[in-house]
This record gives structure tokens, sequence and C-alpha cells, in this order.
């Protein structure tokens, strides 16, 4: 009993932030729902619908992979990434630049503000992501019937650690950034003009060498995994053009083992550090 | 000063919208490649959409398809790798359609000359003689399609759409009378083929890559009566054809409102069937209706709840202020 008093004593704060985050950033949660429903429109139902020469997938899977995708080309990854910047870039560093942190600091411990915080905004990116997987998902129905296949429930997981891995990154940056407006810019560079430069230097460079380091390559699991005959072997992950003795080698997806990994260890020393920084950052 | 600005930015959102869709709607109501003139009718394009259907192997008698049709092409030949699988069904999705303008040559090569005897090209019958001598210009519908029993279903089975009937007998008649001087030619080289009877063609044509413009009925109606023939008759939305094979056999093959083949079904001589593909049109149509009807339902439940909720409060608020004030 002593020891669920304790916990619940210990919670109350985190809850208190989960809800009043809850209730600060609804606008923004209604704003990017609307922003969904129309990109799930636009990418899932209009080319379909209004263009009768653009070929719709030949099945189910294969509609679902590029309508959900992941990785560079994705309209759903970009969103993401959008809608991440802007509910988890004031998370830290909006409690230094409007000085907010004089009022809260000394009554909430600085960890259970920040959980609060992520696990609130964490909440409503799960709702986005949701609204999109079940626009495509009901979109894929009309057009092609039954059955769901069970593969999008996987698909639907990696997105969530997919949001949660960038959600880190963004909060590592809103920990070292002054303001709100720098952390978006930086973070959104980052991620999808930082990634992608790196990894055509190395299909210059390296071809070879898969671009692990990638976020922007792990996230393309979300689409892959859609796959009932996911690739099983190395040469069966990237596609090669060959221009004489010149290669140019495009890798697809990792594999299942290595996208989680990639995204968790991103999420892990990315929380961690953002968590040591918020902790020891004088206001 | 506000309110202008807000308004300036509000057009400049509409008609960056306008600009990103008009191109969009603009290409689906012509429907066609840019450049097609827009004269020419696309009689099935306002009846097609995409969707899937589910196709069945009904019916498979090896024995009285060996006995009546060939033992040496069976229907794999003309259905996909697994249609001789009885009770075995699979998708068949159609996925986009666009038109085209072919000529006679492009025809011939494409539909009717065998392709162990395409060499007659090379010989004084060639694409030139063909549209010199038999010169028509065809317009095409082309519908891309999942095939439903092919192995590989990564590559699109085609079904092709001659606007009108008038072009099936005219290339008929113009096929028949090239392989006449074809086979009159004197040129040792020049390989010989074999002339179409009016059933022939048109199975050649409607049993695995041609559909029907709709209206369908008057479609076939014009069919059969320019072929003129007693071995090519129609039903209700359907084309019957006497064959000969082994022995002599009827094909009927059903016609959906889009033009697509519904079903076909091979009769033997006593009409007993011995091979037949159904196709199921039940889809899940209205579950997808039925849950956005219920998401909308709820959103507006919730949206009126949280506005009546709102303007009692409100409500509340001003009469207590009131009741403050006197």
């Amino acid at each position: 009993m002593k020891t669920l008093n304790y916990l619940s004593r210990e919670l109350r704060p985190i809850s208190y932030t989960y809800f009043f985050i809850l209730k600060k950033q609804w606008k923004k949660f209604v704003f990017f729902a609307i922003v969904m429903v129309a990109v799930g429109l636009i990418s899932c139902v209009l080319p379909n619908s209004l263009i009768s020469g653009n070929p719709m997938p030949e099945n189910l899977i294969e509609y679902l992979n590029d309508s959900i995708g992941g990785g560079p080309a994705s309209i759903f990854s970009y969103m993401l990434i959008f809608a991440i910047c802007l509910l988890f870039s004031g998370i830290i560093c909006s409690e230094y630049d409007k000085e907010t942190g004089f009022i809260i600091f000394p009554k909430i411990n600085r960890y259970k503000l920040i959980i609060g915080k992520f696990i609130a905004n964490y909440t409503l990116m799960i709702g986005l992501s949701a609204i999109f997987y079940f626009i495509a998902l009901l979109a894929g129905l009309y057009y092609y019937g039954g059955p769901i296949p069970i593969t999008i429930f996987y698909s639907f997981g990696i997105a969530l650690i997919f949001i949660f891995s960038v959600s880190c990154v963004v909060v590592l940056f809103s920990s070292i950034m002054k303001t709100v407006n720098i952390t978006i810019v930086s973070t959104v560079l980052v991620l999808l003009v930082g990634f992608s430069i790196v990894t055509q230097l190395l299909i210059l460079i390296s071809p070879e060498i898969e671009p692990l380091y990638s976020l922007d390559y792990a996230g393309r699991l979300m689409g892959s995994i859609i796959y009932e005959d996911f690739p099983t072997t190395v040469e069966e992950r990237y596609t090669e053009i060959s221009f004489g003795r010149f290669a140019i080698r495009t890798w697809q997806t990792p594999t299942i083992l290595a996208g989680i990994l990639i995204m968790l260890i991103y999420a892990g020393v990315s929380f961690t550090l953002a968590a040591i920084i918020f902790k020891r950052k004088e206001l | 000063m506000k309110r202008k600005n807000k308004i300036i930015i509000s057009v400049a959102i509409v008609i960056f919208i306008g600009l990103f869709f008009l191109p969009m709607i603009m290409f689906s109501i012509r429907g066609t490649r840019p450049g097609m003139s827009r004269s020419l009718p696309l009689a099935s394009e306002s009846t097609l959409e995409k969707t899937s259907v589910d196709k069945k192997i009904a019916l498979f008698n090896y024995e009285s398809w060996n006995s009546t049709v060939s033992s040496s092409y069976l229907p794999n030949n003309y259905f996909g790798d697994y249609s001789i699988l009885p009770g075995i069904s699979g998708e068949f999705v159609i996925r986009s359609w666009s038109s085209d303008i072919w000529n006679a040559s492009e025809i011939f090569t494409y539909f009717l000359i065998p392709r162990n005897k395409l060499a007659v090209l090379n010989s004084n019958f060639n694409e030139t003689y063909i549209d010199k001598n038999y010169l028509g210009f065809y317009l095409v519908n082309q519908i891309y399609t999942t095939p439903a029993f092919e192995e590989d279903s990564s590559t699109p089975q085609i079904f092709y759409i001659f606007q009108y009937p008038q072009y099936l007998k005219k290339l008929f008649n113009d096929y028949n009378s090239y392989i006449e001087h074809v086979n009159n030619d004197t040129n040792p080289f020049t390989p010989t083929l074999s002339n179409f009877t009016a059933e022939e063609f048109l199975f050649h044509f409607f049993v695995n890559q041609s559909a029907v413009a709709t209206p369908t009925n008057f479609y076939l109606y014009g069919l059969v009566d320019l072929f003129n023939d007693e071995d090519v008759r129609m039903g209700n939305n359907e084309l019957i054809l006497d064959l000969e094979g082994i022995s002599n056999y009827t094909v009927r093959i059903g016609f959906d409102e889009m033009g697509l083949s519904s079903y076909i079904i091979f009769l033997d001589e006593t009409n007993l069937p011995f091979y037949g593909i159904i196709t199921d049109y039940s889809n899940m149509r209205w579950i997808v209706w039925l849950i956005l009807g219920i998401v909308i339902v709820a959103i507006v439940a919730v949206v009126s709840y949280i506005m009546i909720k709102r303007v009692k409060r409100n409500k509340k608020f001003r009469e207590s202020l009131e009741r403050m004030e006197s």
C-alpha cells in the first residue's frame, strides 16, 4: 500500500504535465489531423480517383507500401517529421526562451517534467499516424477489398518506434538550441537534408556500405515490412545500376533487427543526452 | 490591416490549391493522353472504375477439354498459369486505362499475325504494305489489369476495347484479304497464314484480350449484326460462339457493366459445360462506407457536444455575471 501511495505521489506530477500538454497542444493536433487527412486523401485516394491513366499498384500490399512508404520519397514520413518538429521542438528550449522555467522548475522535478511532456506529445503523434494508417487502410479496402494484411500492424509498430526515435532527436536539439524556431529549422535540415546528402556522398564514395547511420534509412522499414516476403539476403535489399565500371547502389531497406536497433540507439542516446543537458542547463 | 492580410493569404492559398488540382481534374475529365481529339468518344470511360474482383475457375474437366478443344492447347495458354486448377480463385484488379489510336499494321502485328509467322513482315507484305492497302485508324481503349491466374502478377494484362463493332468487322475483312494475298505470293520464303472464320476471329479477340464498349448489349448487337454468321450469336450481355476443335463446342462469354468479361463457359456438343471462369463482384466497399459514416457521425457528435457544453458554460457565466452586477 505504501509503495502504491509512493508511486502515485511520484507519478502525479507526470500525469499533471501530461494532461496539461494535451490541453495545450490540442489546436496543433487538430491542425495536423486535418493535414494528415488531406495528405492521406492526396496520396491514397486522389491519384486513383481523378487520374484514370495513373496505374494503381498491382495488389493491396503494394498499394499500402506505396501509400505509407517510408524513406525519402514518402510524403507520410515527411509529414511525420514536420509534425514531430512542431510538437517537440519547444519541449525544453521554450522553458528557457520564454523563461517559464523560473516558475516551473522549483515546483517540479525536471526529469518528471520532460517525461510528462514527452509522453503527451508522443500520444498526439500516435494519434496523427493512426489517422493516416486508417485512411490508407480504408482506401486500400475500398479499391482492393480484404483481407487486411497482418503486416500493416507491424508497419504501424515500426512507425511508432520511428516517431519515438525522431522525437528523441528533436528533444536533444531542443535541449541544445536556444529558441523553438532554430530547433525546428535545424532538425528539419538534419533529418530531411543532412542524412540524404551523406547518403548520396556515400553512394559515390563507397556504395557497398549500408547507410545504417541514417534514421531516414531505418524509417524505410515502415513500408518494406508490409511485404510478406521480406528480403532475406543482402542482395535483395539493394538495387544496383551499372554504367561501365561505375555502379550506383541504392539501399532499399535495412533488416528488421537492424532497423529497429538503429532507431532505438538514436532514441536512447538522444533522450539520455537531452535529459542530462536539461538537468544541468542553467536558466 | 490584419484582416486584409488574412484575405490576401486566403486568396493565395486558394489559388495555389487550385493550380495544384486543376490540371488533375482537367486530366481526369479528358481521361485521355494529351493531344487526343475530344471529338472522339470514349464509350467505356464513364463506366470504368478502379476496383478489384475475385475470379474463380469454377470448372475444368481435363478429359472433356482434351477431347473437345485441343489436347495441346490447354486453358493456361489463354487464361494464365493457374487457370488449369479447378476451384482456385485470384484477384483481378483494374489498375488504369487510357486511349490510343492504332493503325492497321499495328493491329495486324500485335493481334493477328501469329508470333511464329512474323517473318511475313520482312517480305513484300510489310507494315508499309498493310497501311497502304488497308488504310484505317482505330480508337482503342487499353485497360491495364492485374491478371487473376498468372504466377507473376506484376506484369499487367491489358484488355483492349475497339470502340465500335465496325472496327472488328473491317479488321476481319482486311486481315482475311491480306492472308489471301500473302498465301498467293510466289516467293517461297513468304510464310503462309491461316484464315479466320468469323467465330474464330471473335474468339481470338474476346477470349482473353478484348472487352466491349458500353452499353454492352448495344455493342454486342452491332457485332452480331455486322458479322451476320450463324455461329456468332448473342444472349443478354453475352456473346455466344459456336466453334470447332476436335469436336464442336460452344463458348459463352458474359460481359459486366464495365464491358469486361464476367464469365466464360465452354460447353460441349451436348451442352454440358467442361470449363468455366466466374467472377465474384461482392466487395468490401459497403464496409468502408459504413466505417466512414460511423467516424463522421462520431466526429459530429463530439464537436456538437463540445459546442453545446461551451454554450451552456458561457450562458451560466453570463447569468452569474448579471446576478453579481444586479
